[in-house]
């Protein structure tokens, strides 16, 4: 059992993968949702699953390299979280329970929503930016990743129509993309591993 | 701790990675290049945020009898009548003071005028009735507030008081429209094609000469007319209209709708007439002079009333007409709507026709006060709560979530929306220039400021005030004097 628990603690950052996938899939979402049910807002309901996959992706992540984080790590790591939680509670909010409809003006949700894509732009970049410097994480993966914390903090600022949301499906891809270089990484040390152990095998033959 | 180098296979991932984001960027048409753009989906971000518009309508003078959804079965008053079915509507609805400009400083401050302390008259030719006087500079507006909150603010009015010299109640507004030439609006010079209308205009009574004055300027300023359009309140409604198309392009905005008619002169046109009166050839009544209606013949003070009602259905009319691209634009969804009348006008009910300050009963203290919610809440309810002027600026800032400003005496009418009570109100008081009026549950009261002359009125067994009862119940009368008038005057009432 607890070795099942440490297998999934440390391959939790897998769900960045599924989590960025959603995430960069939801302009077609939305558009699929406009389209089928003249609303966004039906596609809008269910996104708050893209946003969690990546929380607890981050989360298996920042369990990955614990130990040998830096300052401006664990801080790039809670402000993303932050923004993730912002984002899903602004989710929730707005289309689950309905608080703007009572907030109408202030639309707290709203800026929930908006505040958080922000911040979690910003500690996406600062994570990305500092994890390298650990080792835990391959540079290729993070690379691609802080560019995609950037597409998503200009996407995130303001409405830029189609170009915006290329920007955001850059974002969404920058996550997946460091999820799946955690798999490609962790295969890769596999087969080295294997390799390493039959080498060693045939040399005691 | 162990460092990494980019490795030259790191390097084409990496490359290969960027590629990839090229490629998406450059299908996007990432400026010039925009044709391109159709792949992809232009909407990504969640729409929401501040999104309730606000319209305030005044319709002047306005008498709450004179409505279908009151009980009135000859007044045709569809739009009204429909637009009371989506709303909430304050059955016991008063000005805290009357009339136009009292009624207008409160509905824009959200501060009671009455009891007229420190007013001074701002110049000589103004209109000489207490508490009529610009905003004080020292008072916020709702518009100025809603300047503040992001607001788009407009206005349209043909209410000419509020343009006169130094009133500046357009103040917090973007763009305003003041509709020019109503009533004595010094606008246009007389001329001899103005002065022939004259001919067939009934002028008399207590206020003969401040009548003909009006007409005189009132018809210099009407002559040309010639299409329905060219009347006031259309004239308003279509402007307002036209002002929806560029609300719409700066929402949230707040518009700021007031109407004059039916106010006199009434001078309808003849279709109008029609629909309530016929057979009359006399000269014409379209001013009431206020005061005693002794000096009218019956048939007189009909055609009177009868022209007043045609222009309450031309007003409806035009209403509608403002209502209808509201609703066509979409905007009826999230626009919260406050319509409501300053106050009414008497037509000899009680031995009275205009607006006499010593006949303060319902036909000139009632008024209608309606709140249209985008979400449809409390549609084609009624509440008994006491509503006013005042009220309108802190209902209209609590529906939106925002503190009303502290200055504001006014109560938070959109809490009754979500079922709530507002703070209680067991009486109300209002005045209008030497008189005071308060009513509760059982009475209505009205007398001069210092509570000589008392009217009292039992409102369960005589809800017209067709009896005065007050030399039979002194203490009442004192009661609702000390207890109510004083009291929510903050003491003696002030005299000039």
């Amino acid at each position: 059992m607890r070795r099942l628990l440490a297998f999934l603690l440390r391959w939790g950052g897998v769900l960045c993968v599924p989590g960025g996938l959603l995430w960069a899939l939801s302009p077609t979402g939305i558009s699929i949702s406009s389209l089928a049910f003249h609303t966004p807002n039906v596609f809008w309901k269910v996104f708050w699953s893209a946003p969690l996959l990546i929380l607890l992706g981050l989360v298996g992540l920042q369990l990955r390299q614990s130990g040998r984080t830096g300052l401006l790590e664990k801080v790039g790591f809670f402000v993303t979280i932050l923004g993730l939680v912002m984002v899903i509670a602004g989710d929730v909010g707005l289309y689950w329970l309905g608080v703007d409809d009572d907030y109408i003006v202030t639309a707290p949700a709203y800026n929930t929503f908006r505040l958080g894509l922000l911040v979690l732009a910003v500690g996406s970049i600062l994570f990305g930016v500092t994890s390298p410097r650990d080792g835990a994480l391959p540079t290729w993966g993070l690379l691609p990743f802080v560019v995609g914390s950037l597409c998503g903090l200009i996407s995130f600022s303001r409405d830029l129509g189609s170009f915006g949301a290329v920007l955001w499906i850059l974002f969404g891809v920058g996550w997946a993309w460091l999820g799946l270089s955690l798999v490609v990484e962790g295969f890769s040390s596999f087969v080295r591993t294997r390799r390493a152990t039959r080498g060693g095998v045939a040399v005691k033959q | 701790m162990k460092e990494r180098t980019l490795t030259r296979r790191d390097f084409l991932k990496v490359a290969g990675a960027g590629a990839a984001g090229a490629t998406m960027l450059g299908a996007a048409g990432c400026g010039s290049l925009a044709n391109s753009f159709t792949q992809v989906p232009e909407e990504y971000l969640p729409s929401g945020g501040s999104r309730m518009n606000v319209i305030v309508v005044i319709i002047d003078s306005l008498r709450r009898d004179h409505l279908g959804v009151y009980g009135n079965d000859w007044i045709k008053t569809p739009n009204l009548d429909a637009l009371a079915g989506e709303s909430l509507r304050f059955d016991r609805s008063y000005p805290e003071s009357l009339p136009t400009i009292l009624a207008r400083r409160a509905i824009h401050t959200g501060i009671r005028t009455f009891p007229f302390r420190d007013w001074q008259k701002w110049y000589d030719e103004d209109v000489n009735l207490w508490g009529w006087q610009p905003i004080p500079r020292g008072q916020v507006t709702l518009a100025e507030i809603l300047l503040g909150e992001g607001f788009y603010n407009l206005m349209v009015t043909d209410t000419l008081h509020q343009f006169r010299p130094f009133y500046d109640m357009h103040r917090g507004f973007h763009a305003f429209d003041f509709i020019r030439g109503q009533e004595r609006d010094l606008f246009r010079p007389q001329s001899p094609a103005s002065e022939k209308k004259m001919e067939n205009t009934l002028i008399g009574g207590p206020s003969a000469a401040h009548s003909e004055e009006i007409m005189h300027q009132y018809y210099a300023n009407t002559v040309g007319r010639r299409t329905e359009e060219d009347w006031f309140a259309p004239q308003v409604f279509t402007k307002a209209a036209e002002y929806l198309e560029m609300a719409k392009e700066s929402q949230p905005f707040f518009m700021f709708v007031d109407n004059y008619d039916p106010h006199e002169p009434w001078d309808p046109p003849q279709k109008y007439v029609d629909l309530y009166s016929d057979g009359y050839d006399g000269p014409e009544p379209v001013t009431s002079s206020s005061g005693p209606s002794d000096w009218l013949t019956e048939r007189q003070l009909e055609r009177m009333h009868a022209r007043y009602s045609a222009e309450v259905t031309m007003t409806d009319h035009w209403l509608g007409h403002f209502l209808d691209k509201a609703q066509g634009l979409g905007l009826l969804d999230n626009t919260m709507l406050i319509l409501l009348s300053d106050h009414g006008h008497a037509f000899g009910e009680h031995g009275y026709a205009g607006k006499v300050a010593g006949a303060l009963y319902p036909e000139l203290t009632d008024t209608i006060f309606f709140m249209r919610h985008p979400g449809g809440k409390g549609a084609d309810q009624t509440s008994d709560h006491y509503a006013s002027t005042h009220d309108v600026a802190p209902t209209i800032l609590g529906a939106m979530g925002l503190q009303p400003h502290p200055q504001m005496g006014g109560q938070d009418l959109s809490v009754v929306l979500d079922g709530k009570e507002p703070g209680r109100r067991p009486h109300f008081t209002a005045g209008y220039h030497d008189h005071v009026w308060t009513r509760d549950e059982k009475y209505a009261m009205f007398s001069l400021y210092n509570g000589s002359d008392p009217h009292l009125f039992d409102l369960e067994n005589d809800p017209k005030m067709d009896k005065n009862i007050a030399s039979s119940n002194p203490d009442v009368v004192k009661k609702m004097f000390d207890e109510y008038i004083i009291k929510d005057a903050g003491g003696p009432l002030p005299h000039y």
